[in-house]
């Protein structure tokens, strides 16, 4: 065994494994370089990104600006009577009269800001 | 900085990929992705031994590459017929031995080729290949003992 194993360590020294070919070398240190591509591409996504953020920003704003205005054309806010909460207590006395109750009190607020507008005409379909 | 390590030890390490590859086409690729990796650290200075960092690097690039090619399933590609040995005198060349010996070794383990590579080309020790793969010496002398089994199976067979 221990002769077998002298024999082929004989065999195994007569070679060696062969190098790396000569055009590794460009490829290794060209592929190694910082490629121009890629900063430019890190700007633009970075300008993409910076771009996105600024977009969120302004439409949040715009939005609580359009909300505030919104609410401010519709008048005061409603005004939870005693009436109010009597009816809501008839209902369930919970969250879900109470809401009804209010939406109610919404509707009827609006239909005041419309009381001069044209009615629609509702037609029936038969 | 690039140039100088590759002149340095790319010999070395494309042998080493070799050997447990078997490939000289994904030798060079896991030689190019190891350098490469090199060049996109900030911290190099902080790598005491640059050449040590380079072989564990290049080692688990080339077990990734092999399980991947299991993965995969891949046959044996084109490149995989290139030589992998060449006489260290070239004066006598026995083609014959030489294709029968690689013919060997590329049924053996790539571990198994790891650690022939690891003692006989670049003659380490058991003890020094146990420390340098975080393995025991036990399991290098008995890789090394299958792989020399396996070898003399082998070259019997194609005499």
């Amino acid at each position: 065994m221990e002769d077998d194993t002298g024999q082929i360590e004989q065999i195994l020294i007569r070679y060696r494994p062969v190098g790396p070919p000569a055009d590794l070398r460009d490829r290794v240190t060209t592929a190694g370089q910082p490629r121009p591509w890629r900063s430019r591409l890190a700007i633009i996504s970075g300008l993409a990104a910076a771009a996105l953020l600024a977009l969120t920003v302004g439409l949040n704003v715009a939005t609580n600006r359009l909300l505030r205005e919104t609410a401010k054309s519709l008048g005061p806010e409603i005004v939870w009577t005693e009436e109010a909460e009597e009816m809501a207590k008839l209902l369930d006395g919970q969250g879900q009269g109470r809401q009804y109750i209010a939406f109610c009190l919404a509707a009827s607020r609006q239909s005041d800001a419309f009381a001069g507008l044209p009615q629609p005409r509702i037609v029936w379909e038969q | 900085m690039l140039e100088a390590a590759y002149d340095a030890w790319a010999g070395e390490l494309y042998r080493y990929a070799l050997m447990i590859l078997a490939d000289p086409g994904a030798a060079e690729d896991a030689v190019q992705q190891t350098f490469v990796k090199l060049a996109g650290m900030e911290n190099i200075v902080h790598i005491n031994s640059l050449r040590d960092y380079l072989r564990t690097a290049l080692r688990h690039q080339c077990y990734d590459a092999l399980r991947k090619q299991r993965r995969d399933k891949r046959q044996v590609s084109l490149s995989s017929v290139e030589p992998l040995l060449e006489p260290i005198s070239p004066e006598e060349p026995d083609e014959d031995e030489r294709q029968s010996l690689e013919a060997a070794l590329r049924t053996l383990p790539p571990e198994q080729r790891e650690i022939i590579h690891l003692k006989i080309y670049e003659q380490m020790t058991f003890q020094q290949i146990a420390d340098a793969l975080s393995v025991s010496a036990n399991t290098v002398a008995s890789r090394y003992r299958y792989a020399m089994e396996g070898l003399r199976r082998r070259l019997r067979t194609i005499e």
